[in-house]
């Protein structure tokens, strides 16, 4: 039975700009969320729809390259609790969704990675109940080709003294068109709450379409919240001193594109999955190492 | 223990003072396509203006509320008077102005700015103007500043008019501006030579009087290339208990090299809809500059739109909200960047207090064409509360790799440590407190012409503690 797949800006805007959600249908009914047991890295191989929970201490890594599959993720960080979650997207027409409760002093550590999936829309609600509950998410992403690209990430902050740290690093090339929607939503109670997020895009190619929606909710008055957001070309100086070293354009090209991405690659924390991103970013040499095992 | 500074709302007796409506003209309540007729009669439209109104009614039933933004539930159409003429004809000298109204914006102090800092200055009562007038030496330089109605029936501006009128805010825009395009009333109309640079500003005051009561004006201006033309708009209306509405619509343009800015004080009273449409069309290596301060109003709408369209055309925005109990203020900018070496800075400033729902709202675009285009965006906003709301909702939307665009948004509270290291110099916590949501406003103040930048400094000091110190 086919079932409705969408996302939402939490505070919808002028629609003529087309960023206040998107909708797809999926083909069917997504599975019943599976339990994720153990400690220590556990390592998921995505090629179809999958539904998991995963709980205090433990540390997910997702490879997710299926075509046409939805993936639901629930993390449940109970108090004191920590867990880390890091989702490699490079399938087509892949849709997530992923949830997180964290109580008082609760800890999730994201990272999400996007390569080169056609159509991948992303979802992700993060609740922030707990005081002093904190996130810290790393999020790239290089879109070419075609891709398209739509990633909604919401954050909650209702705890008090909670921390949120959110960082994006993306490269569009290409036709490639991309939406980020990031909100920081400190509700009433969330006092000394304090949230950071920051976009930087870097544009290499005149048909891309990027689209940044960085937005602050705020009912709280004793809160420090801050958005920053920047897009733009690759830097002519940078350019003409590489090649001034004797590397040739594309090259260059490649390399500061990898560079911008190397940042949130090297926040996996497990050298395995890191020379497999590096590998599907086409680096040759991803078989040295790069994070101590 | 610490303890809050309590601070006063507004007193807003300098501008709740009110008089008996004293009509010529109140059509009946509600908008219909008799209303339309009526006031197209009144006002001896043209016929190609007759059918602009009927056609923007048919627009307006056939367009939904937006979807988004501050609620207006409480806005009931049905009930709202589209046209009240006042019972004065335009007039050019002060002592022809009937004495009701010649009080109320002496109240208001425009007739003295008009003596000691304006070139010009109009002057609208409910539905219409009621004085205009601009210095000899202004007018002698070929600078137009007159009632978009006398305008249009001129035969020099007729056809200016007809080819500049709601086209760059058309009637299918949105609901409001087809409701604008049906009803519109009063206004002024603004046109600068080539070349010509005035140098000291032109004011329009716009004041709503009835209660009930909808105020519709159009401004147009045309900026010819090479010139310069600063121009202000005030606006106030005394409070009732039956919701207000302001649906009025600005239209700029901006010729090649020339440079127009736009000062608003907006203070409208807090039952009062204000739903107003503001646009400027930049052509090559033009500039235009909005200033903007929202201080009134029970629901805000307003979003001064930029549209870039000749290389190297600038835009700047520059703005401040004070929202307080009992405001939904949702303001901000939109930027087109539609040619290439475009460039625009958007700079605002928020404050919520005593339950008060502040919005930054902005739109960028840069179009493919726009390459090299730069634009920077940056907004604060202050909390002084927490049962006040501040949200920001901006969107960059870019089309091509050549352009370098910038966003950084910031929120909190008054900083302890700046309310601590003032009252170690002397001042009281109140004072300190003043001082700092002042300061905070400095971005605004400081592009306004002092005698606006006193009075913005005023409607703050009100707010934050009651008293003009």
């Amino acid at each position: 039975m086919e079932t409705k797949f969408s996302t939402r800006l939490p505070v919808p805007t002028f629609r003529f700009l087309g960023v206040n959600g998107t909708e797809r249908v999926l083909p069917a009914e997504p599975p019943a969320p599976a339990a994720l047991s153990g400690t220590g890295i556990q390592r998921l191989d995505i090629t179809a729809d999958a539904a998991f929970t995963v709980t205090g201490g433990q540390t997910v890594i997702m490879d997710i390259h299926a075509e046409q599959a939805y993936l639901q993720t629930h993390l449940q960080a109970d108090a004191n609790e920590k867990i880390r979650l890091v989702q490699i997207f490079h399938g087509d027409c892949v849709c997530s969704r992923l949830t997180a409760d964290l109580a008082d002093h609760a800890a999730a550590e994201l990272v999400q990675i996007y390569l080169h999936g056609t159509d991948t829309v992303s979802d992700t609600e993060i609740r922030m109940n707990g005081r002093k509950s904190a996130l810290t998410a790393n999020i790239g992403y290089l879109a070419d080709g075609d891709s398209r690209l739509d990633l909604n990430l919401n954050v909650i902050q209702s705890g008090k003294k909670s921390v949120s740290d959110i960082d994006v690093q993306g490269v569009l090339r290409e036709r490639a068109q991309k939406i980020f929607r990031g909100t920081i939503d400190f509700r009433q109670g969330a006092a000394g709450a304090s949230g950071a997020e920051h976009e930087d895009v870097l544009l290499t190619d005149p048909e891309v379409v990027n689209k940044t929606v960085p937005v602050i909710l705020c009912a709280e008055e004793d809160v420090a919240g801050t958005h920053g957001a920047t897009a733009g070309q690759l830097d002519a100086r940078v350019i003409f001193y590489l090649q001034s070293r004797g590397i040739p354009e594309p090259e260059i090209r490649e390399l500061i594109a990898q560079t911008k991405l190397g940042g949130v690659i090297r926040q996996i924390g497990d050298a395995e999955t890191e020379r497999a991103v590096w590998r599907l970013l086409g680096r040759e040499d991803a078989d040295e190492p790069v994070t101590e095992e | 223990m610490k303890q809050k500074t309590q601070v006063a709302d507004i007193d807003r007796s300098l501008y709740d003072f009110r008089y008996d409506e004293d009509a010529a003209d109140l059509l009946a309540s509600g908008i219909t396509p008799e209303i339309i007729r009526e006031i197209s009669e009144e006002k001896g439209d043209p016929e190609w203006m007759r059918q602009f109104r009927l056609h923007s009614l048919e627009i307006f039933a056939k367009t939904e509320m937006p979807p988004w933004g501050p609620p207006v539930d409480g806005l009931n159409l049905d009930n709202i008077v589209a046209y009240i003429r006042p019972k004065s004809r335009m007039n050019t000298d002060w002592n022809d102005v009937p004495e009701n109204i010649k009080e109320t914006f002496e109240r208001l102090g425009i007739p003295q700015a008009e003596r000691e800092s304006l070139a010009g200055v109009g002057a609208q009562y409910d539905s219409e103007l009621v004085y205009h007038n601009v210095r000899r030496e202004v007018a002698e330089s070929g600078v137009v500043y007159t009632d978009l109605e006398s305008a249009m029936h001129d035969p020099r501006f007729a056809e200016m008019i007809r080819t500049h009128f709601m086209k760059l805010v058309p009637p299918t825009d949105h609901k409001f501006a087809a409701l604008h395009g049906a009803v519109w009333s009063g206004g002024s109309f603004v046109y600068v030579p080539a070349g010509v640079r005035l140098e000291i500003p032109l004011q329009s005051y716009f004041r709503l009087n009835a209660k009930g009561a909808g105020q519709f004006e159009h401004t147009l201006i045309i900026v010819e290339d090479d010139a310069y033309l600063h121009f202000i708009e005030g606006c106030s209306a005394p409070k009732y208990y039956e919701a207000g509405l302001h649906a009025g619509c600005v239209e700029l343009y901006v010729g090649k090299r020339a440079t127009l800015r736009y000062s608003t004080i907006e203070n409208w009273s807090k039952n009062m809809y204000n739903l107003n449409t503001k646009r400027a069309v930049v052509a090559e290596g033009g500039r235009i500059e909005w200033v903007s301060g929202s201080f009134g109003s029970h629901v805000s709408y307003l979003y001064p739109m930029s549209i870039l369209n000749g290389r190297g055309a600038h835009a700047e925005f520059t703005g401040i909200t004070f929202a307080g109990a009992g405001q939904n203020l949702d303001t901000g900018a939109k930027i087109v960047h539609n040619a290439p070496e475009t460039s625009s800075h958007i700079d605002t400033k928020s404050i919520s207090k005593s339950g008060g729902i502040s919005t930054f709202r902005s739109a960028v675009t840069v179009a493919e064409q726009a390459v090299g285009s730069r634009s920077s965006v940056s907004c604060e906003s202050l909390m002084l509360d927490s049962i006040s709301r501040s949200d920001t909702v901006p969107v960059m939307d870019i089309r091509t790799d050549q352009a370098d665009i910038g966003h950084e948004a910031k929120i909190g509270r008054i900083s302890d440590d700046a309310v601590f290291y003032l009252m170690s110099r002397g001042l009281d916590e109140q004072s300190a407190r003043a001082m700092i949501v002042s300061g905070f406003a400095d971005n605004v103040s400081k592009e306004l012409p002092l005698e606006y930048a006193m009075e913005m400094n005023n409607l703050i000091r009100l707010e934050m503690t009651g008293s003009t110190g």
